[in-house]
């Protein structure tokens, strides 16, 4: 267990520049996600902090430790991979084992270890089958057990469920949110699954074009991005954006005169408004006039595709409300849920 | 409806007949030789001298075989084969187990670490793969001369370590450039450092390649013929050598039965390794190709 600090670490190939400068102060303990579109430097940062790759400059410190230098042996950081990276010449026990033996732990603890992993994760029947002989489940216990067994300073897990089915997936995210509270590891989790993201991380670090667009909790994450390409990356069915011209008054109008709501302070001109899907109702007092175009009932709720004119927009209801297509609608915006950017930098302005 | 169905039914038929047919016909062709070698090595020598080489034999009789493998007149003793299978298989057995060492290794470091000249090294290792055994012939004899080992097994065995080397290199980096590249970067965070990345992970795991690697230079060392007469002498002649020694004497009576039976054993080793493992050789080539 330790804290990690990334500072100023950053990332070249070539003259392409992977990653920026990449400041994170993570206290001990902290369940951070990384999250963000393939491509935005997300792999690449876990790479640099496992010591897989060589930062092109920047410090990483674990544990009060410079380990930038140090070469992934000689760093305590355990690693989850997607394909669970089992080694298929060995047995179960042996995988777990393996980080042990190669660290020099004696026979008689490692076996312990094994026993007492192995009882933690209840995959004692499996410990001397041969990893093609596991599903997709237990391969990934058995690598959450080879990562535990080690007692690393950190964790790393590489979107570790994306190969797992829709309902394994679920049980395994608890689990591992289980395993954290439990053993306390700090934890660095790549994913490109916002309900991961949301349910595991104690905080979450967005990733944009070798940037980190926003580091916060969950929660503010998600209530008040801090520029539009959070605001859409986050939730689903994602947030609906709206041009609008903020007139002299403050007042934020719509392109056909609509008033929506206020910003307050800012400049005159041209801004984006944002409204989560939620956040909408249809209701005869709305602002907005449409005519909804598609409904798709999913059980416990209910999005509605509504047409104004300019712009198509998603309404999220609860459970099963009788609307049908082609009936004309009026949809209400309250004015606190609005979220407004900048037309150019995308920044959040109130 | 009747006449309909029989054309269907012919059309249907008729084109496996063909198939069968050719490919019986290729694999009778092919089984020819051996069907001439295996009969004619258990006849009396009068049988053979009858002409009929195809005929069945009346006397069945071992001694050919007994005589090849131990009485025949091949170096100045008449000791048979026995010393030169001896000698092959003592060529043979280090020259495989030590090109393909090196040949794993060499594809390991080739693929798994980005060094200065890697492109270089590889390209110059293939290259070896092409060039022609004769033209090695003079600096190999030099060569084996200057470090004393001219003439005898070991030579032989650098010799095919050498030109396998090469060859072995070429399948395993191939192997290893198709190796999975998540359980080499787990094996490092687990902290697993050069050689038992190697010893633990990647040889463990290499078994397709590994025969591969084994029958292609087994079948390539023991089969070969001009390394063996040109660096050997009677102590340390090959079977190749002894067995074309035997067919070549040119004094006493051609024993042909005894030399069926010679050829035979000569190239019993190389089928047996075929027979053993082809199925994994087909499967090894494939591997990398297709992943499952």
């Amino acid at each position: 267990m330790a804290e990690l600090a990334l500072q100023g670490l950053h990332k070249l190939f070539g003259a392409t520049r992977v990653l920026h400068e990449i400041d994170i102060q993570l206290p001990d303990g902290e369940f951070l996600v990384l999250v963000g579109p393939s491509g935005c430097g997300k792999s690449t940062l876990m790479n640099l902090i496992a010591g897989l790759e060589e930062p092109s400059g920047g410090r990483i410190v674990l544990g009060g430790q410079d380990i930038t230098a140090a070469g992934p042996a000689d760093r305590n950081i355990a690693m989850v991979f997607q394909s669970y990276a089992l080694y298929p010449n060995m047995t179960v026990a042996a995988n777990i084992a393996f980080p042990l033996e190669m660290r020099g732990v004696p026979k008689a603890e490692r076996e312990k270890t094994v026993q007492d992993v192995a009882a933690m994760l209840q995959i004692a029947p499996l410990l001397q089958r041969k990893p093609r002989q596991l599903s997709g489940g237990q391969r990934q216990r058995v690598a959450i057990g080879r990562a535990l067994a080690r007692h690393p300073q950190l964790f790393l897990f590489d979107e570790p469920l994306s190969n797992l089915d829709a309902k394994l997936r679920v049980d395994m995210r608890a689990e591992i949110k289980r395993l954290h509270m439990r053993t306390g590891v700090t934890t660095i989790y790549v994913t490109h699954d916002q309900v991961e993201a949301m349910t595991l991380g104690t905080r979450i670090a967005v990733l944009d074009g070798g940037r980190i667009q926003q580091l916060a909790t969950p929660l503010e994450i998600y209530t008040r991005p801090a520029n539009r390409f959070v605001a859409t990356f986050i939730g689903s069915p994602s947030i609906n954006l709206f041009d609008a011209t903020r007139d002299a008054a403050g007042v934020l109008r719509l392109p056909d005169g609509t008033a929506i709501g206020e910003l307050a302070n800012g400049p005159a001109g041209k801004v984006v408004a944002g409204v989560r899907p939620e956040d909408m109702g249809l209701r005869d007092d709305g602002q907005l006039a449409g005519r909804i175009s598609l409904v798709e009932p999913t059980g416990p709720e209910t999005y509605a595709l509504v047409d104004l004119g300019h712009t198509e927009i998603t309404v999220r209801m609860s459970g099963l409300p009788n609307v049908v297509p082609g009936a004309a609608v009026r949809v209400h915006v309250p004015p606190q849920a609005l979220h407004v950017f900048s037309a150019d930098s995308g920044e959040r302005l109130n | 409806m009747a006449e309909r169905s029989l054309k269907t039914a012919v059309s249907r038929v008729l084109p496996r007949v063909l198939l069968y047919g050719v490919l019986g016909y290729a694999a009778l062709l092919f089984l020819m030789p051996l069907y001439v070698m295996l009969v004619n090595s258990v006849k009396p020598l009068d049988e053979i001298r009858g002409g009929d080489l195809m005929a069945w034999p009346d006397a069945f009789t071992l001694q050919p075989w007994h005589d090849a493998w131990s009485l025949a007149q091949i170096g100045v003793q008449a000791t048979g084969l026995k010393p030169y299978f001896v000698n092959s298989f003592l060529m043979t057995l280090p020259a495989v187990l030590i090109s393909t060492g090196i040949g794993a290794f060499n594809g390991y470091v080739l693929t798994q670490f980005r060094f200065r000249g890697a492109h270089l090294v590889f390209a110059a290792l293939m290259f070896s793969v092409f060039i022609p055994f004769q033209i090695v012939l003079i600096p190999m004899a030099r060569t084996l001369g200057l470090l004393h080992l001219a003439g005898t097994v070991p030579g032989l065995v650098l010799v095919h370590v050498v030109y396998g080397i090469g060859f072995t290199t070429l399948f395993f980096r191939n192997y290893y450039a198709a190796f999975p590249p998540e359980l080499v970067r787990s094996a490092r965070m687990d902290g697993a450092r050069f050689f038992r990345l190697f010893f633990r992970l990647l040889l463990p795991n290499s078994v397709p390649i590994i025969v591969v690697s084994v029958i292609w230079q087994f079948t390539n060392v023991w089969n070969d013929f001009l390394f063996g007469a040109s660096f050997s002498d009677y102590s340390s002649f090959p079977i190749t050598v002894a067995l074309n020694n035997l067919v070549n004497s040119s004094t006493g009576v051609k024993e042909y039965n005894v030399h069926f039976a010679a050829a035979f054993i000569a190239g019993a080793p190389t089928l047996l390794v075929y027979i053993l493992s082809g199925k994994y050789f087909v499967r090894g080539l494939m591997a990398g190709s297709v992943k499952g």
